[in-house]
């Protein structure tokens, strides 16, 4: 649990710094479904790691599909949006 | 106590910034929050009910365990003698063998012959735990071996010390401190009044007595067995310390029937029954400390249990204590059910106490109202002998019809008395039908199949938990979800669970999970 936040922490912080340091625009909306979207995708995460460690494999499989494919949905409209205006 | 300063003057600059215990008294009750060590022991959503009221109904004017045969009262044993020399518990040992004999032959997963052993041999353990244990039993009797000390009788007076004073709930602070340091992560305390009277049986009688013991007069059993002693109970005796002892859950999880056909068919692995034996040999262990520590501190410690040195002993329906002390609610499957780990209780303990604790009372974690829809136990039981009614009910004799009323276990055949206790509004079990299985002793899969009985790794199971406790309106949803994603799916492999990394596992706690954290 300790690593999957640490990696998560990275990947935010890099995410960040690179929409700053290049000035992307992302409007408010963007925003939030990001930080929904990030919310999602590390719960996802961690009950799947928390369902292996349980030795509930299907269980845990279940968690990353059903929570990991909203929560990619929700982090593809912001990008998928910030693509197109950039592009 | 006073006086024993922990903290010298020499480590007084450091320890401005740490907690700093006085004494040993500051140390029993550091946490000055009230909520906490002196409260529920329990995460938010479990709330509190009025005294002597669980989640389920009980009807104290009916319910009285003198009319019942109780769960562990003499009666009781002499009903499972009369299932012991029936002719479905011989068939049912020679079918263990022939599966014992044929999964060690085979060396199948989770029934080779290391499996039978150690699970065997934990269970042989606890059996003989139970006898040589010398405390077990009447712990507070004047014994030899027992209460002395350098040849003198343990009390404060003998050290010269004042008679130990403390408020009931300082006092609970320090049992739940010392049962925590021997690995209970959870304490109650029910007072022994009117009320909770009826919860002994005819073989218990109070009176005006310095400590417990045998009275001169004998009270025959069922079956005409060997008449028994009538216990005293001394009046100044007025509290249950009850706790639980729990389960390891990854081991629970393995007992689960892996075969739909042959000769193992609906029997879960032995590997699985690990943990039900190894948390039964914790309790006389745990229950010689804190009886020791009682005796020593100057205060009477009754264990309800039989076998005590003049394999006597006094049993009582520890489940029910445990219930109204609030270590669970009473669940479908028959027994108590934990908000933190559903059926995995091995047992509900108590020791029986004159010192002054201030009573807990039962809780309600939505688990009651839970049952109602959930039904998994009763959906996996193998022999069908947990209720699938949707709504509890007063009526003990719900599996009469099936049985064409011709019982041991659930019926008024016994002498008027029945098994299953009148007074209750509760789901009821056919003992008999669950006997006749070979259960629990080769089965044992409704507590390992509980919701609540999953380990706490994913934090799911909390938000579950959490919302359960606060409403209703998502408990078939979550218990749909919980077959969805196939808990209880017959996958997990013995053989793995003997293979795991011993380096970074960190599951292998026997009573509770050490830290007392709770997710
Ligand atoms: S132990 Fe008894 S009641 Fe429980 S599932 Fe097995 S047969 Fe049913
Ligand atoms: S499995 Fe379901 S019905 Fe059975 S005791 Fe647990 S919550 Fe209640």
């Amino acid at each position: 649990m300790f690593f999957i936040g640490i990696i998560f922490a990275v990947a935010i912080t890099a995410l960040l710094f690179w929409i700053f340091t290049k000035g992307i625009s992302v409007r408010w909306y963007e925003w939030i479904l990001g930080i929904l979207g990030i919310a999602l995708l590390y719960f996802a995460v961690i009950n799947f790691h928390g369902g292996l460690y349980e030795h509930t494999t299907q269980a845990a499989w279940m968690y990353l599909l059903i929570l990991g494919i909203p929560a990619l949905i929700l982090l593809g409209i912001p990008a998928y949006f910030v693509y197109k205006r950039k592009g | 106590m006073k006086g024993m300063g922990l903290v010298g003057a020499g480590v007084a600059g450091t320890a401005a910034a740490a907690p700093i215990f006085k004494d040993l008294d500051d140390l029993t009750s550091y946490d000055t929050n009230t909520k906490v060590n002196g409260g529920t022991m329990f995460p938010w959503w479990v709330k509190e009910r009025p005294t002597h009221d669980p989640t389920v109904d009980v009807d104290w004017s009916v319910l009285d365990y003198k009319k019942g045969v109780g769960n562990m009262n003499p009666d009781f044993i002499a009903l499972l003698w009369k299932g012991a020399a029936a002719q479905f518990y011989k068939d049912n040992e020679q079918a263990r063998r022939k599966r014992w004999a044929e999964g060690a032959k085979t060396n199948k997963n989770g029934w080779t012959y290391k499996d039978i052993a150690f699970g065997s041999g934990l269970t042989t353990a606890r059996s003989i735990a139970r006898t040589v244990i010398p405390l077990e039993g009447w712990a507070s009797e004047k014994d030899p071996l027992m209460s002395q000390t350098h040849g003198e009788y343990i009390t404060p007076e003998v050290y010269g010390a004042p008679k130990y004073q403390g408020d009931p709930e300082t006092n609970l602070r320090m049992i739940r401190s010392l049962l925590h340091f021997l690995g209970i992560t959870r304490v109650g305390v029910v007072e022994i009044d009117n009320t909770t009277k009826k919860l002994f049986d005819n073989y218990v009688q109070f009176a005006d007595v310095d400590y417990a013991r045998q009275s001169d007069t004998s009270l025959p059993t069922l079956e005409n067995s060997t008449p028994i002693q009538v216990k005293l109970f001394p009046n100044k005796v007025k509290y249950a310390i009850v706790w639980p002892i729990r389960q390891n859950a990854t081991v629970a999880q393995l007992a689960q029937a892996q075969e739909e056909d042959g000769i193992f068919k609906g029997f879960p692995p032995i590997t699985g029954k690990m943990g039900v034996y190894g948390g039964y040999m914790a309790e006389p262990v745990v229950a010689c400390q804190l009886t020791h520590c009682l005796n020593w501190l100057g205060f009477e410690a009754v264990w309800d249990r039989r076998l005590g040195r003049d394999l006597s002993g006094m049993n009582v329906c520890t489940t029910a204590w445990g219930i109204l002390g609030g270590n669970g609610e009473l669940g479908r499957y028959g027994c108590a059910t934990s908000p933190l780990f559903g059926n995995l209780f091995r047992r509900n303990c108590v020791i029986f106490t004159d010192l002054p604790l201030k009573p807990t009372p039962p809780i309600d974690a939505g688990i009651a109202k839970f049952c109602n829809t959930c039904k998994i136990c009763a959906d996996r039981c193998p022999s069908g002998s947990i209720s699938t009614d949707s709504t509890p009910s007063y009526d003990v004799n719900v599996f009469q019809e099936k049985r064409g009323g011709k019982t041991w276990g659930n019926t008024t055949e016994v002498e008027g008395r029945n098994i299953n206790h009148p007074g209750i509004k509760a789901y009821r079990t056919d003992w008999q039908g669950c006997m006749e299985y070979g259960g629990p002793h080769d089965c044992g899969i409704c507590m390992a199949q509980c919701p609540f009985s999953n380990d706490n790794d994913a934090p799911i199971h909390t938000f579950v938990r959490a919302t359960v406790g606060s409403t209703t309106a998502l408990n078939g949803f979550y218990a749909n979800m919980e077959k969805l994603f196939g808990y209880g799916n017959k996958n997990n492999s013995p053989e793995d669970w003997w293979n795991r990394n011993l380096v970074t596992w960190e599951k292998d706690f026997l009573y509770q999970k050490p830290s007392g954290k709770l997710f």
